[in-house]
């Protein structure tokens, strides 16, 4: 059995008095991808935001071997955890060079100086960064945008990257290419978490799954055995009824 | 008027542009980056001008001591919170730079006579004790309330410019003051003659310029500055902490500041209250630029400056008016042309 | 299971590409997009190529041990077969239609109701693999069926995307088509460059 970079247990997070997530428990694996489906409002997002530090929580996260008491988004980011948002908030008026080069902030600021060779690895993931890297992020497509958002946090060199539905809004084919380049970190041992409604597309390169439901886990598995479960067809899979098929893309 | 009058004038004007300039690039920085429209920006102009010239009086200045008690309590307030969160990492420095410069200054300012020593060191020790001021003002009156509305940091600014100005007032009493100028003399290119201190001010202030140009386009602090002001979630997800970039934005805007007072005090004669008219001014201009635009607020500096230089000259009695009536027909440009940019998908 | 992973895998590729063709086809009749015939052949070879060469083989396997196994979905089981026989022809059809379009840019509209055409017959031939086949193989099908599929489709191959392999590296290919193609479907680095 392989040690687990993430470990979160009992992990609730309460907007007022209304628990959004309530006792969600998951860990992700070292070197792999874990995925977290469910439909929209389910808490995903909540979840994520909370294990990074940005909301508060009860519970407890593991990170690397060490308990955080309190996440907190700086010191989650300098012990190598990233996350690229669902809504990417890229620095829409700088550089895609400089975006990048601010992926590497706390890495410098620690005294690291490697950034240009990351960046260069970074570039080598996604040439069409490199060829647009003076222009400015805002000028990009949805899909140059999430390569960039990635890019980015790649620029930190984390030991757990988590994606906030990197495939939302954007067309079938780029999504075939981020879940490429997804697979293709794995390979790199970066630890995935992966935060999805297109479950389809999340289940075929996950390792682990969680079902998020209601704020809740309502099943998990090894991704293989969710993607062949009748009721995650039914639900997430959507063959049971006719459009719904994977050529929904 | 004359060709010679309006040299005259245009030199005026240039002048006091360049201090807007430098004033209204402050205000724009603070409030791209933290939302807070500086106030108390003049403040540290007026403080500049009258710590410089209590240091040249040979007297100790009493800024110093508005040092210490502020630093004393950051350390306080910072020293709480890590307790209750059991953080102790960095805890030296925090009680260095909070208590131990603050008294280490002090000290040095008794055992040395501020007359005797080189302008040089005269200005250095100015900026020694103001600059410091502007990261603790934001940790006690910014930083807990940050995440509120521009309306309520306003209003925070505004308690902040009623305190300094009366501080202002204790430290220095009503006298204006007058420093002496960086250098003696003037430049005479024929009919024409150019003050010295207009040279210096005018060189600070590109130098000034050019240098946060650098700052932002070549160094990542900078560029880290620029992300919080584009987008603040982005750059926190850097790691890039909100009240880091709330302290260096406060520490550039009072160095900013307490320069400006520096250049201007030769010049014009600076009371404890003068500063919030002179931040005005560079709040005038910042407007133009939308407090968004470093080039447009430079260049409506100037605007202000020579506006400010000409009508002294044609109706001195109606010179603020006119300066402060320019930004009704900005305003209603701004309203008219401003596009919102979103920074979002 | 992994080989009913790699089926879906590539059944994304395809619809994929079968998407961006369509939405490219609909900008260009609408004139809002220059087209660019190059990616346009791309495409349509993928389409032809990638199934022929890479995917049909492999259900084919996988359809040849279910038959063996079981009666039940005999009736589908057929009628995939005939559609795998079928698709050179259909594509070839395709093929046609592009080649007189880029000859003769008047015959844009029979190239786009020709993809129209075979995109329907794809997708819906998809759809009864998935509905109908990969179910069946799912239910009946023993775990030394399933180890020897397995090791049949991921033989020689990188296992991960199902795409690469030798002598045509279709994940290449793929990531130079989602390149060149123009945004929002694509990056729009292009005109595509083979």
């Amino acid at each position: 059995m392989t040690s687990n970079v993430l470990e979160v247990k009992n992990l609730s997070v309460a907007y007022g008095k209304v628990e959004a997530v309530s006792n969600v428990n998951l860990s992700v694996g070292e070197g792999k991808i874990v995925t977290v489906i469910g439909p929209n409002g389910a808490g995903k997002t909540t979840t994520l935001s909370a294990i990074m530090g940005l909301l508060p929580s009860r519970g407890e996260v593991a990170f690397d071997g060490s308990i955080e008491q309190v996440p907190e988004v700086e010191r989650m980011v300098v012990r190598g955890m990233n996350l690229v948002p669902e809504k990417r908030e890229l620095f829409g008026s700088m550089s895609i060079e400089d975006n990048l080069l601010l992926g590497a902030f706390q890495r410098h600021r620690s005294g690291h100086r490697d950034h240009l060779q990351t960046m260069e690895e970074v570039y080598a993931l996604f040439p069409r960064l490199k060829e647009r890297r003076t222009q400015a992020a805002g000028t990009m497509s949805g899909g140059e945008r999430q390569m960039l958002a990635v890019g980015r946090a790649l620029m930190a060199k984390p030991k757990l990257l988590m994606l906030d539905e990197p495939s939302l809004g954007l067309a079938p084919l780029i999504v075939r290419e981020i879940f490429r380049i997804i697979t293709e970190l794995r390979r790199r041992g970066v630890s995935i978490l992966l935060v999805e409604q297109n479950a389809r597309a999340a289940l075929q390169v996950a390792d682990y799954a969680y079902v998020l439901e209601n704020g809740g886990i309502k099943m998990h598995g090894e991704a293989q055995s969710l993607r062949d479960d009748p009721r995650v067809i039914e639900s997430y899979l959507g063959l049971g009824s006719k459009h719904q098929a994977m050529l929904a893309t | 008027m004359d060709a010679g009058i309006v040299l005259i004038l245009g030199q005026d004007g240039v002048t006091g542009g360049a201090i807007y300039a430098l004033l209204a690039l402050a205000l724009v920085l603070v409030f791209s980056v933290t939302r807070v429209i500086f106030i108390p920006q003049g403040e540290f102009v007026a403080f500049g001008a009258l710590t410089l010239a209590a240091l040249q009086a040979g007297k100790v200045p009493a800024t110093v001591w508005l040092l210490v008690a502020m630093g004393a309590f950051v350390a306080v307030i910072d020293l709480i919170g890590r307790v209750r969160d059991k953080d102790m990492e960095g805890v030296g420095g925090l009680v260095g730079w909070n208590l131990a410069y603050p008294l280490a200054l002090a000290a040095l300012l008794y055992s040395v006579d501020g007359s005797g020593l080189p302008m040089v060191a005269q200005i250095a020790l100015t900026l020694a004790i103001l600059v410091p001021l502007g990261p603790m003002i934001y940790r006690i009156a910014y930083q807990p309330i940050a995440d509120t509305s521009v309306l309520v940091l306003l209003i925070a600014s505004v308690a902040v410019h009623l305190i300094l100005t009366g501080l202002g007032l204790v430290f220095f009493g009503a006298e204006g003051v007058r420093t002496a100028p960086f250098s003696e003399g003037s430049l005479t290119f024929g009919e024409f003659t150019i003050n010295l201190q207009t040279i210096w001010v005018v060189g600070c202030s590109l130098a000034f310029i050019v240098g946060l140009y650098a700052f932002f386009a070549r160094t990542i602090y900078g560029k880290a500055l620029r992300a919080t002001a584009v987008n603040q979630s982005g750059a926190k997800l850097m790691g890039i902490s909100p009240v880091v970039a709330g302290k260096l934005t406060f520490l550039l805007a009072a160095l900013l500041g307490t320069f400006s007072g520096l250049l201007i005090g030769p010049i014009t004669t600076i009371y404890y209250d003068t500063g919030f008219l002179i931040g005005l001014k560079g709040f005038v201009a910042a407007i133009i630029g939308g407090l968004a635009s470093y080039p447009l607020a430079a260049a409506g500096a100037v605007l202000v400056g020579l506006l400010e230089s000409f009508s002294s000259f044609w109706a001195s009695a109606f010179k603020e008016v006119l300066v402060f009536t320019l930004i009704i027909p900005v305003l209603l440009w701004r309203s008219f042309n401003s596009h919102h940019v979103e920074d979002e998908e | 299971m992994e080989a009913l992973r790699i089926l879906g895998d590539e059944h994304q590729s395809l619809a994929a590409i079968l998407h961006a063709v369509r939405f490219m086809l609909k900008e260009v009749v609408s004139g809002r997009l220059q087209p660019d015939l190059k990616l346009f052949e791309a495409m349509i070879h993928y389409l032809d190529a990638y199934p022929e060469k890479r995917h049909h083989p492999k259900e084919d396997i996988l359809f040849a041990r279910l038959k063996a196994r079981t009666d039940e979905g005999a009736e589908a089981l057929a009628e995939l077969d005939r559609q795998h026989q079928a698709s050179a022809e259909r594509i070839q059809a395709l093929e046609t239609a592009l080649a007189a379009y880029a000859a003769d840019p008047t015959k844009l509209a029979d190239f786009a109701a020709a993809f129209d055409h075979y995109a329907d017959f794809y997708r819906s031939h998809m759809l009864l693999e998935e509905r109908e086949a990969l179910p069946l193989a799912r239910k009946v099908l023993t775990a030394e069926d399933w180890a020897e599929v397995d090791r049949a489709f991921t033989h020689d191959r990188d296992p991960m995307s199902g795409t690469r392999g030798k002598p045509e590296d279709f994940a290449d290919v793929f990531s130079k088509l989602v390149a060149a193609a123009p945004a929002p479907i694509g990056l729009g680095a292009g005109p595509y460059r083979g």
